[in-house]
């Protein structure tokens, strides 16, 4: 039977993504969705994204800023992790200035090497920046987007009310329904029209949040902070209005699931975790759906493709978020990256090749040895060149505003864009 | 003044030839001595003539003028692999360097081709794949570099001569500093560790090193004989076990493709040459004897051929490549048969990774970890496709048949499966072959799915149709405007052509 009714079950801003997305890319295929709204369980009202929300408001015909700014956005280079050693900052930006500089790394390990407390933000623009405490856009520099790669949260409620008010204009079809169990739902009347759900759950969500401080005394800073105590992980998050302070479970570490079962797909995405955003996964769970978009919900054998892809993913996850914490066994990339400074093909795009980059110098592992193609030059050759790009990169971030000053031009910007 | 590390290689066939040209380019001299051994008595298999375009990138790498390295290896371009009765005894198709059609607002192509009817309304799927066509109607040029144009989006590779081309490297290397010893080794000495220390000729002499890269073929010297590595045997997959090779003349305005020709208990093939014709029949001797074979074969490429040489071969890998200090490349780390031409990109593949991970001592055990994770993925990946032309057959011998029963790998099932149900192939990030090269296959050997994308269904299949009928005479015309392969080869011998930078992908430049 074709699916001509895709009904998602869940609740707020994972709800309206998946919304938007799915109806972005089916609508004209004469698919209709159906968002069933439960009461919400969590109470974490942040909620933070890497670029995929820039290119989410861009495919709805949004301005991503103007959204961004009516959702008390901030900007985020990365996140520092106090229990790393040099300064424990760990971004997707790429090190150096573009990709062109291939074994730029391998440089940098070197003058390492020699350097020890070198903090690994020294060597992309996105590091330097966030250390300095200051922001802006690659829209002056798009030759170095990569290496000013950023992520951003904001206020999840308020992102949650625009998608579900372009939601509905765009035929998305909406009920709200009690916390009932989904088996009931699909027996009632709205719910038997349905061919494919969506189930979303968040059944790791973190601890409710600690304290949400208005942004009178202190500064935002362009950075997430986490810092390690006994058995949880605080992470700090500046939003432009306020500061949130939430707890994190280490044992372990909230990790999100997508699975495919009959004609449901449960995708468990926790609201918050420690480095890598949720949304990104919640995003990259519905574009394999889509990408291999079935004919009829029960597929067998395209369910089983998609499980074993997005396990991939949560593997590929997992392994990042293994290393991060303290006290785990090594894995394949830092053994790997031990021996010869290099990273195993990865199958997805759950870690960036940057993040893993800066955890491994941030967790000390000094490799044995770097790239074979730069062993002809000598240190005298290869660190002044490594140092030249770095004062670059420090001249650039140097030259952005402060953040505070970002911050405010930005909620201008946004207030002209919407006329409030 | 640190002590040089020694590395040797066994032996001197095209894969012993191409690690000593890639390590002598880039591991620095100043650290290491490269020593290449290899018996004149044993000799090399003198095989393996059919490239991928990977094979550009890998000269490119090695600073390698292509015009010159045509020159010298005697070779023609090649866009595509024509398969003939493969699937069904009348069947004829191409797996073209390229995409066929465009993906459309996300869509794949095939998903449009098949809604609008497929073969009965559109003709064959070929028709929309420029690599195949040109390759068809024996014509060839490089790709254009207007992203807009139809004609960027294909690559190409070489026939190439395997005994040049191992000579030509051979000269590179020898003069980038690689000492190079004619001898037969007769014994293998190891460390307490299990570690290889040094290699004992036939005349006596001893050739101690730090890292032994085993080149000597299915023998395996090092990697098998010495260090017991284990073999997985895939013969239960892919079970054609011998081969007899011969060559003809050269064929005046050769096909821009490579043949292969399926016969009742195997394959034939046929690799254009400048100066000559490479032929081969490939069988499973349970099914055809070495007799009928030969006579295959001389039926069909005439008087002109030398006498057929007899090759045997277990289809398979290594269990581990690397193992200790040594490292297999080539047929001593494993065999897939030459279906796809995918063994010179093979070793290839596993020379840049052990670059990659270089230095690759004895304490390197995450690297030889994650070298070994890294070729058996490439090895299982290229085995699923070789065995699924095997398997997707409708044809009568019981060879076929028997191949249509055979119980598949799960990874390979499960994607047969996905792509009858849906009309999708996941893709995979590591790895030669894309969607665009499965669903070559089956629609070529007449798998087709139960359904296609949804996301179309709002297009009539009318408009489709047109459009797409439109797309191909488009492209029918270009290739028209495109040189014989003959007047390529010409001009590029006068040392006129400028050719393109190699691509990374096995398809040109991508349209997605
Ligand atoms: C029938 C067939 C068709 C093929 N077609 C293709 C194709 O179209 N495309 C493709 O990419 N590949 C093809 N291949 C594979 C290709 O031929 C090989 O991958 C390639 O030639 C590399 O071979 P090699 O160097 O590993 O081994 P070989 O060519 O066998 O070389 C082995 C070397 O080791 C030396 N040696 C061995 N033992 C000793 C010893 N004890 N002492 C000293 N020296 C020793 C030998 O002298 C020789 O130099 C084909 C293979 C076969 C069998």
């Amino acid at each position: 039977m074709t699916i001509r009714h895709v009904g998602i079950y869940g609740h707020g801003l994972a709800l309206q993504v998946s919304a938007a997305l799915l109806n972005h890319h089916l609508s004209d295929a004469g698919v209709t969705i159906h968002t069933f709204n439960t009461p919400a369980s969590s109470t974490v009202t942040v909620c933070e994204w890497d670029d995929t929300l820039l290119r989410l408001c861009q495919q709805f015909k949004g301005s991503p800023l103007e959204w961004l700014s009516r959702c008390d956005g901030g900007f985020s280079w990365g996140v520092h992790c106090d229990w790393l050693a040099d300064d424990g900052f760990i971004g997707p930006a790429l090190w150096g200035l573009n990709a062109n500089q291939q074994e730029f790394e391998h440089g940098v390990l070197r003058l390492k090497a020699q350097q020890p407390t070198r903090p690994v933000s020294d060597f992309s623009i996105a590091g330097q920046a966030a250390r300095l405490g200051r922001f802006n856009f690659a829209s002056q520099h798009p030759q170095w987007a990569e290496s000013m790669q950023f992520t951003v949260q904001c206020d999840a409620g308020k992102l949650s009310d625009l998608l579900a008010a372009s939601n509905e204009a765009n035929g998305v079809q909406h009920y709200s329904v009690p916390r009932d169990e989904l088996s009931s739902l699909r027996l009632s009347d709205d719910g038997k029209a349905i061919d494919l759900w969506i189930h979303l759950t968040d059944t790791s969500a973190p601890q409710p949040e600690i304290s949400a401080t208005p942004l009178t005394a202190s500064l935002p800073l362009p950075v997430t902070q986490l810092s390690l105590q006994e058995d949880a992980l605080i992470k700090r998050v500046w939003l432009s209005n306020q500061e949130f302070c939430f707890q994190l479970n280490t044992s372990p570490l909230a990790a999100p699931t997508a699975e495919w079962q009959d004609d449901t797909i449960v995708i468990d995405v926790p609201p918050l975790t420690a480095v890598l955003p949720p949304t990104s996964f919640l995003v990259a769970s519905l574009e394999q759906l889509l990408e291999q978009w079935p004919a009829q919900a029960k597929s067998a054998a395209n369910a089983a493709a998609y499980n074993s892809h997005m396990q991939q993913y949560c593997r590929e996850l997992n392994q990042f978020n293994q290393a991060l914490l303290p006290g785990n066994t090594q894995g394949m990339p830092e053994r790997l990256f031990a021996d010869c400074a290099r990273l195993p093909v990865m199958e997805t795009d759950a870690v960036s090749r940057w993040q893993w980059f800066c955890l491994l110098c941030g967790k000390g592992v000094v490799p044995a040895s770097t790239s074979i193609a730069l062993q002809n030059d000598p240190d005298s050759t290869i660190l002044p060149l490594v140092e030249k790009v770095t004062a670059h990169i420090s001249s650039t971030a140097r030259a952005m505003p402060e953040y505070s000053a970002f911050l405010q031009q930005f909620e201008n910007a946004g207030v002209n864009a919407t006329g409030r | 003044m640190t002590t040089k590390r020694n590395i040797v290689i066994l032996g001197g066939g095209t894969a012993g030839w191409m690690s000593a040209a890639a390590l002598a380019k880039f591991i620095p001299a100043t650290h290491y001595n490269i020593t290449l051994i290899a018996s004149g008595d044993i000799g090399t298999v003198g095989v393996g003539e059919a490239t991928i375009p990977h094979i550009r990138q890998f000269n490119e790498l090695l600073g390698i003028d292509e015009n010159t390295f045509i020159k010298e290896v005697g070779a023609t371009y090649k866009l595509a692999i024509r398969f003939k009765g493969w699937g069904k005894a009348d069947s004829d198709y191409c797996h073209g360097f390229g995409y066929s059609g465009e993906v459309i607002n996300d869509v794949e192509f095939h998903h449009y081709y098949l809604r609008a009817g497929g073969a009965a309304t559109l003709g064959h799927y070929d028709n929309y794949n420029i690599a195949a066509l040109a390759a068809r109607a024996h014509r060839f040029s490089y790709p254009l570099n207007n992203v807009n144009d139809a004609r960027a989006h294909f690559g190409y590779a070489f026939h190439i001569d395997a005994s040049l081309y191992a000579n030509y490297l051979r000269k590179y290397s020898v003069a980038r500093g690689v000492t190079f010893i004619d001898g037969q080794v007769t014994d293998v000495l190891t460390h307490p560790n299990g570690d290889i220390a040094s290699l004992e000729l036939s005349d006596g002499q001893q050739l101690s090193g730090d890292l032994f890269i085993d080149c000597s073929g299915f023998r395996g010297r090092l990697i098998e004989q010495a260090l017991a590595s284990g073999y997985e045997n895939w013969q239960h997959w892919l079970p054609c076990d011998s081969a007899q090779a011969a060559a003809s003349n050269a064929i005046d305005n050769p096909p821009s493709y490579t043949l292969s020709a399926a016969h009742q208990a195997g394959w034939r093939w046929q690799i254009p040459l400048q100066h000559r014709t490479g032929n081969g029949i490939v069988y499973a001797s349970e099914w055809l004897s070495d007799e009928q074979a030969s006579e295959q074969l001389i039926a069909a490429i005439g008087d002109s051929a030398d006498a057929p040489r007899q090759l045997r071969f277990v289809t398979g890998k290594r269990k581990k490549s690397w193992v200790n200090n040594c490292v297999a490349i080539g047929l001593a780390s494993g065999f897939l048969e030459p279906l796809e031409s995918t063994s010179l990109y093979l070793v290839q593949a596993a020379i840049e990774k052990l670059i990659e991970y270089f230095p690759a001592t004895a304490q390197s055990h995450g690297a030889r970890d994650a070298f070994n994770q890294y070729i058996d993925t490439e090895y299982e990946r290229v085995r699923d496709f070789l065995i699924f032309h095997y398997y997707q057959n409708q044809r009568d011998e019981p060879f076929w048949r028997a191949m249509s029963t055979m119980q598949l790998p799960d990874s390979l099932q499960a994607r047969i499966a996905q792509f009858k149900e849906s009309g999708h192939f996941n893709a995979y990030r590591q790895g030669l072959f894309m969607p665009v090269s499965w669903t070559s296959l089956a629609l070529g050997q007449a798998l087709r799915p139960d359904t296609v994308s949804q996301r179309i269904n709002h297009i009539e299949p009318g408009a489709i149709a047109e459009r797409l009928s439109r797309y191909a005479l488009q492209l029918d015309n270009l290739v028209t405007t495109m040189p014989s392969h003959q007047q390529a080869i010409d001009s590029t011998e006068k040392g006129a052509a400028h050719y393109p930078a190699a691509s990374h992908s096995l398809y040109g430049a991508s349209n997605k």
